[in-house]
């Protein structure tokens, strides 16, 4: 698995690129917003771990590049568990809200991917169809 | 427009509605008896010269005034008073004598023209119960006996009784008028009371949430630094410290997080089953209350419901088992039933608190003497914002060392 995690906060980087990478897969960082577009045109990645506050590029756009690529996101946000933010729910990705632990941000990134496997799973059965 | 500020108003205006009406009711009730006593003189001084001004020589009493006349000659009318030389000219009555068995009537003076001189013996007769009052709304009357013949003296009070109703309506339309500027006037004053206080408000809970957010990534790094340590060294008692401080540092964050969230502007309403709510909510926490050595009851009526923001009565359900998990010294009871259609919910669970009303654990930031366990004092609050949110009502008190709080939605 490829992972790309981009968020304002190099120590978080850096503590969760050893994590994911000894727990999940291999794990590029991403500082700001045009490093992210760059790497999503020229790397093929799994799925992308989004800081909703990623400085330069605005992460919905980062995020409609990325679902355009195939790639699902799960989107890390300050704001609390139960703050309703429509415009994300609607989206067909995680949402993700700081403070977390290792294992809760595996399971959220483990379910997202399931969620985009049985959705494609469905695209494909409907095409064959 | 704030809550608060529309109480305000209402309260004030319903205070400045009591005092006006008082004031001009006593202003007209005094008025009013002044007149009447006015007239009682009048009559008074009419039956003292046998029911008429002008003394007749066949009166059925005779012609003689009664000794007590002068009695009323000192009184309080003055220049425009019975004895007043216009007097005689100017009062409207007319006075019916009858005789002892009440049989014969006959005219003793008769200066009115509202009625007939017949007329005028068939109204008197009917006022002989009473000593004296109001009849036909503006007219006086007095019945007196003199020489075994009773006297029934009716006088016109209208025009003198026109600046006292002038008076009433005037009054009347007054406090109308200051209701309507004191309305307008109250409005412009609790914008101007409120609009700091609101801006407090607002400006407290941009803090609150400015901080909160301040603290969410340091926690993820320390929680992530400590599982890369133990992953590199193996867990150890600093470890599971650390990772415990965070866990309960994260737990303070989400509550922090949630005195922002709830606002009523963004609430869903759905019809939710506050039974199943609760009873899910006392599950999730029955060990935890067995483990602290606390008694756990509940009375919950079934397929209570209530059309609600989930999200919001989910976490109240959760805040007020959370509260008696954390408080309750040896037991905790929870009582939820549906009456004429308000849904009442109460916890309680015993305390060392003294008895009286405890509102103020609904206070942000503030826990009660007993919270030995400490607390940020921010889920009780919680409470109190989302069942207010609802236009429900939310009391806290303590009797016999039973803290309860109790919810009305």
């Amino acid at each position: 698995m490829k992972i790309l995690f981009a968020a304002p906060d190099r120590d978080l980087l850096e503590c969760y690129k050893q994590l994911l990478e000894t727990g999940l897969g291999e794990t590029v960082t991403a500082f700001d917003g045009t490093q992210v577009l760059a790497l999503l045109a020229t790397e093929d990645f799994d799925i992308l771990i989004l800081d909703r506050k990623i400085p330069r590029v605005d992460h919905k756009v980062i995020t409609e590049r990325a679902n355009a690529k195939n790639v699902p996101v799960v989107v890390l946000t300050d704001e609390p568990a139960g703050a309703r933010r429509r415009e994300e729910e609607s989206l067909p990705n995680g949402r993700m809200s700081y403070p977390f632990t290792f294992a809760e941000i595996k399971k959220t990134i483990l379910d997202t991917l399931e969620k985009r496997g049985t959705e494609e799973r469905k695209g494909q059965v409907s095409e064959d169809e | 427009m704030n809550k608060a500020e529309k109480k305000f108003r209402l309260y004030a205006i319903l205070v400045i509605f009591v005092l006006l009406t008082t004031l001009l009711a006593v202003i007209n009730g005094v008025n009013f008896t002044m007149a009447a006593g006015d007239a009682d003189v009048l009559t008074q001084t009419l039956a003292d010269k046998q029911g008429s001004f002008e003394h007749k020589e066949n009166a059925p009493g005779g012609t003689q005034p009664r000794q007590d006349q002068q009695k009323n000659k000192d009184f309080r009318m003055g220049p425009m008073g019975p004895d007043s030389p216009e007097m005689n000219a100017s009062l409207r009555y007319f006075t019916v004598a009858f005789s002892e068995n009440g049989e014969k009537a006959e005219t003793v003076a008769f200066r009115i023209s509202a009625v007939t001189e017949e007329e005028a013996k068939e109204w008197a007769s009917g006022l002989l119960k009473q000593d004296t009052g109001w009849t036909r709304g503006t007219y006086r009357y007095r019945v007196y006996k003199d020489h075994g013949v009773t006297y029934v003296t009716v006088i016109d009070q209208g025009r003198e009784l026109l600046p006292s109703f002038r008076i009433l309506i005037i009054s009347a339309i007054g406090e109308v008028m200051v209701l309507v500027i004191g309305w307008f006037v109250l409005l412009a004053i609790g914008r101007r009371i409120y609009a700091p206080l609101e801006e407090a408000d607002r400006k407290q809970k941009n803090f609150i949430a400015n901080a909160n957010k301040e603290f969410r990534i340091p926690l993820t790094v320390i929680d992530g630094n400590t599982e890369l340590a133990e992953r590199i060294y193996g867990p150890d008692d600093r470890t599971r410290s650390t990772h415990r401080q965070v866990a309960k540092m994260n737990e303070l964050v989400d509550k922090l997080g949630s005195v922002g969230i709830f606002d009523e502007e963004n609430m869903s309403a759905a019809e939710i089953s506050l039974s199943d709510q609760l009873t899910a909510a006392l599950d999730r926490e029955a060990e935890n209350f067995f483990a602290r050595g606390v008694a756990l009851t509940a009375e919950i009526a079934p397929d209570v419901t209530v059309k609600a923001d989930p999200e919001g009565m989910s976490k109240l359900t959760d805040e007020l088992v959370g509260n008696a998990l954390k408080f309750a010294l040896t037991k905790a009871h929870f009582r939820l039933n549906s009456e004429n259609g308000s849904v009442l919910l109460e916890a309680s669970n015993d305390t060392d608190l003294p008895d009286g009303p405890a509102d103020q654990a609904f206070d942000r930031f503030t826990t009660l003497e007993n919270a030995k366990e400490g607390g940020a004092g921010l889920g009780l609050s919680y409470v109190k914002q989302t069942v207010k949110a609802h236009n429900g009502r939310a009391t806290a008190a303590v009797a016999g060392g039973t803290f309860t709080i109790r919810i009305t939605l």
